[in-house]
């Protein structure tokens, strides 16, 4: 019978059922102790008691300085964050895969370098940094704080650069003889055979800067600035930890990450290099 | 002869600049305050305490900072020359902190006001100074105390809380013969170290270690006899994120907190707030317990020293540390400050003869991390042998301390 | 006639010239601006925190030069050792773990299989929540009278007899472990996006002409899709390499700053943020972190022998 391809092929699919599950059982925890009173929170019951929305109303009514701004600010950091580092990382990862000019090899390395120098280390002297350029400050300058310190993620770039590196070079090799400029080969040609490069940046760094709160704590100074992450921090006490609260604010901040990721799925899949290949 | 024209003119210009000239006396001084995330109990209790002062000093406004990690943040500012006007002080941390020169000595400002520090307990003050340098004022003091759930003593047939360690160790075997965990207490230094102090031992002399007099070994072999007998439970092993939180889920009869632990179960654990007794820890020698404190403080490159100073000298007060004191998260540190209703216990604890605040000098922070870590690698062995176990915590910790 | 033939080769070379260096300049000027800001942030401070460690370096500065003090001590440290120990251990197993698991999910996903869409949306859910959510969860399920050990339980093992006593991430001896359960379980779902990218520039036509050859499914596999697939596997690798060293916020979350029971949650960055924050050694912690990027280069030099200087450029 296992030699039987339909039923190899129905137990995979069962597999995959089983481990989907377990990978859903974290956020089906998270719902259902959303929609639970703290005191049931330790019941583990899957199912609460009775639906019980306080937590949500709580989380509306009770955060600082109120949900919409939190999530207003999360929103406009992660989206200006994945633009800058996308595009950045894009042209670098075209230049170190693609192009010819001195000292490439010895700058991606020090590239990959940044990777290995932990972020704990580089907190002081980057928050004198900041201090320094008056960027920790209660106006909206506070943000390019931010922006500053994520507009290049050398993870970023090494992606972006293994990925053109597999792109068959006959792509532009036609442009080339054509005499097209590096630019315009890079935005004509590169670029749209890259979308599964970019979308994968594109989600992972959302995903990334959405649930941050390492560098936020440290540079956004007033709470108008404040992102989602700050939320949390607000249920968790020095003591206690008010469970329900917390967990509704995870479950409506993964949403969008998950809406997103959904939403690029079909640039990540699928995607036919150009026509001018085949054959 | 004014034209109409320019009489609009005047008028409407008049009209956009008065908004933006505000009168002399509406002047104010913004005070940044720094503290660390705390609980609702202590937060209400601070805003009260600021909108009193406010009242009383309309000049100066005081703006409040959460830290989510108030080390690391105030470090950073501390580096960047940017420091808030005034911050909470831990005692833990305040000599290592005072070292750097990154704090401003209160002397100058505590004699030009003429502010009396005779009202304050000598021993919460002792952590904050250096010298002659003081660096903060203790703006409370937390002393821990035994707290008994009288159900699940009942349940035992104990009737009253142990005052000996005697009585507490066969109140532990009547609890353990019910199978109720006795005591719930993390094997950390600043929650057994208290034993030290009442079995004739102590932490630290100075900056020496006082870990091996007779005293000290002889309360942790209690303690740890404790553990393997499961008299004791660390909160790990209750699946409880700290003491106060199995308490409340009723997982042991008794814990060892400070007066934070109140307002906790009023808000988390409103039935076993209510069965709740407290005494002083069991005494062994002599009654003793440690007690916490922490102080406000002044930065160096603090901007509105002044300001800050007057909300120093407010909230350190006798009127500022009542409202502060009055929602009992802690109790006084001032003598002339009465004891909240309720917290006597935790009053007597403060004026027992072994209590001692908990240590404070440069390099404390590394002794704790080396007594935690060997003391909970040994407790959750089943099989330690005691001896072996406290000699191992006893020269890991010693070694910790500064040369 | 020589003549017109030298001249245009002249004009030939010289604008082979002037197209390689207008490629250098425009190559210059794509990589520009971010080089310019890893310098600031990055490059600039390491070069910074090398100088502080040679220093006895306080929260306003230098208290004066120890020239190599600081690296003497952190041999001798026990507690530097064990972070070293633990770092590397935890990377050791937890990279080959989530690498393999988000290369076998990636090829699931694109495989014809029905419901693959459904598949990748479920398979990455694990990579999307963020790592304090989770890991507090974790905490929760793994505790003593947790959801897991009640599962234990329920299959037979016999929970409070365990050497442990079900306390898996408060217990020296299994916390570690089952921080790299749980990461290399949260990690796959983005390993299996790397991969994912990957194959989709694998050429159909490449596998159809190899099983048209008579080549196994097997022998496909291995022959043609792995080796295609080496920029994605030394990306992987060597960024789950360089992560992994860096373990930070389960560590702390779990163990706290001091990375108890036993330093056997003290990673190398933990030890770092402690020394900064908690005892205020900055030249010390510098020291550390020089040590560290030493270690984690070692490490990426030695994949590239592994993998091939090729992998690097991966000219195929």
């Amino acid at each position: 019978m296992l030699t039987n391809l339909k039923f190899r092929a129905n137990l995979l699919i069962l597999g995959m059922l089983a481990y989907s599950l377990f990978s859903f059982i974290p956020f089906l925890w998270s719902i259902s102790t959303s929609l639970k009173k703290q005191s049931e929170v330790f019941n583990d019951s899957l199912i609460p008691e009775a639906l019980n929305v306080d937590a949500y109303i709580t989380v509306f009514t009770k955060i600082q300085p109120n949900f919409f701004t939190l999530f207003l600010n999360s929103l406009f950091i992660a989206t200006v964050v994945v633009i800058l580092q996308t595009s950045l990382a894009a042209i670098a990862g075209y230049a170190f895969a693609r192009l010819n000019f001195p000292g490439r090899d010895v700058m991606f390395y020090l590239v990959l370098g940044t990777m290995m120098i932990p972020d704990q280390l580089r907190l002081v002297p980057i928050y004198q940094v900041l201090v320094k350029l008056q960027l920790i400050t209660d106006g909206p300058m506070n943000y390019a704080g931010i922006f500053l310190i994520k507009a290049v993620s050398a993870a970023s770039i090494f992606l972006m650069r293994q990925y053109f590196l597999t792109l068959p070079r006959e792509l532009e090799d036609a442009a080339r003889i054509d005499g097209c400029s590096p630019f315009k080969i890079f935005y004509k040609i590169m670029l749209p055979n890259a979308k599964p490069v970019i979308a994968t940046v594109v989600i992972l760094t959302f995903q990334g800067n959405w649930n941050d709160l390492f560098w936020p704590s440290i540079i956004l100074q007033t709470p108008n600035h404040w992102t989602l992450p700050f939320g949390i921090l607000q249920f968790k006490g020095q003591f206690s930890t008010d469970w329900p609260p917390i967990m509704a604010l995870v479950v409506l901040s993964t949403l969008p990450v998950l809406f997103l990721y959904i939403f690029l799925q079909k640039y990540i899949i699928n995607m036919q290099l150009s026509s001018s290949l085949k054959g | 002869m004014l034209s109409r024209k320019s009489l609009i003119v005047g008028v409407v210009a008049l009209a956009l600049v008065t908004p933006f000239a505000t009168p002399a006396n509406a002047a104010q001084t913004v005070v940044t305050l720094a503290t660390w995330g705390s609980s609702p109990a202590e937060t209400e209790a601070l805003n009260d305490a600021i909108a009193t002062f406010e009242v009383r000093n309309p000049t100066i406004d005081v703006q409040q900072v959460v830290h989510n990690d108030h080390g690391a943040q105030m470090i950073a500012k501390f580096a960047s020359k940017t420091p808030p006007d005034v911050f909470y002080l831990d005692a833990g941390i305040a000599q290592d902190w005072a070292a750097q020169g990154i704090l401003e000595d209160l002397t100058k400002y505590v004699n030009a006001s003429n502010f009396s520090l005779t009202a304050f307990n000598k021993s919460y003050l002792a952590p904050f100074k250096t010298g002659s340098a003081l660096y903060g004022l203790p703006k409370d003091a937390n002393p821990l105390v035994l707290e008994g759930n009288k159900t699940l003593m009942a349940r035992a047939g104990i009737k009253t809380l142990p005052t000996t360690i005697a009585q507490f160790d066969s109140a532990a075997k009547l609890l353990l013969a019910k199978k109720i965990t006795p005591m719930c207490v993390d094997a950390d230094i600043n929650r057994l170290g208290a034993y030290f102090y009442s079995f004739g031992g102590s932490i630290a002399t100075g900056t020496k270690s006082g870990l091996n007099s007779a005293g000290t070994k002889a309360a942790l072999t209690w303690a740890l006899t404790n553990y393997k007998t499961g008299a004791f439970k660390t909160p790990a092993q209750l699946s409880a994120g700290w003491a106060g939180e199995a308490f409340g889920k009723e997982l042991c009869a008794f814990t060892m907190e400070g007066a934070w632990l109140d307002p906790y179960l009023r808000d988390a654990f409103p039935k076993v707030a209510a069965s709740m007794i407290k005494g002083q820890l069991p005494a062994a020698k002599s009654a003793g317990s440690l007690a916490f404190t922490a102080a406000y403080a002044i930065g160096k490159d603090s901007t509105n020293k002044d300001a800050a100073w007057a909300f120093i000298q407010y909230m350190t007060g006798a009127r500022g540390m009542g409202v502060w004191t009055s929602y009992g998260v802690a109790i006084p540190s001032r003598s002339d400050v009465a004891i909240p209703v309720g917290y006597e216990v935790n009053g007597q604890a403060a004026k027992a003869k072994t209590t001692v605040t908990t240590p404070s000098f440069v390099g404390w922070n590394k002794v704790i991390d080396a007594f935690n870590n060997e003391t909970k690698k040994q407790v959750q062995d089943k099989n330690m042998n005691v001896a072996k176990a406290v000699a191992s915590i006893i020269s890991k910790t010693s070694a910790a301390f500064p040369k | 006639m020589s003549a017109l033939t030298d001249f245009e080769a002249a004009r030939h070379l010289s604008e082979k010239r002037a197209r390689i260096r207008r490629e250098s300049i425009t190559g210059w000027s794509f990589i520009a601006v971010p080089m310019l800001l890893l310098l600031f942030l990055n490059i600039g401070i390491f070069i910074y925190a090398i100088y502080i460690s040679s220093q006895d370096w306080g929260i306003m500065g230098s208290k004066g030069g120890v020239g190599f003090e600081n690296y003497r001590t952190a041999f001798a440290d026990p507690i530097f050792l064990k972070a070293v120990r633990n770092s590397i251990l935890y990377a050791a197993i937890v990279v080959p773990l989530q690498t393999c698991l988000g290369l076998f999910l990636a090829l699931l996903v694109n495989s014809k299989v029905r419901g693959a869409k459904f598949f990748r949306a479920t398979f990455y859910f694990p990579s999307i929540a963020s790592s304090a959510a989770i890991t507090t969860l974790f905490i929760f399920l793994m505790a003593p009278d947790g959801l897991f050990n009640r599962f234990l339980t329920l299959i037979g093992v016999d929970v409070p007899g365990l050497f442990n006593s079900g306390a898996w991430l408060s217990d020296s001896r299994t916390a570690l472990y089952s921080i790299i359960g749980l990461n290399a379980w949260t990690t796959s779902g983005t390993m299996m996006l790397f991969y994912l990218a990957n194959l989709q520039t694998i050429n159909e036509s490449y596998v159809e002409a190899a099983s048209i050859d008579g080549a196994s499914k097997r022998q496909v596999f291995w022959y043609i899709t792995m080796p295609l697939l080496k920029p994605a596997h030394f990306f992987v690798i060597s960024t789950g390499v360089i992560g992994a060293v860096q373990l930070y916020d389960q560590a702390i979350l779990a163990g706290g700053a001091d990375g108890s029971p036993d330093y056997s949650l003290m990673t190398m960055v933990l030890y770092i943020y402690n020394l900064c924050f908690r005892q205020l050694q900055f030249g010390y912690a510098a020291a550390i972190g020089v040590l560290l990027f030493v270690i984690i280069f070692g490490l990426t030099l030695m994949q590239r022998k592994i993998f091939g200087s090729r992998a690097w450029s991966a000219e195929d």
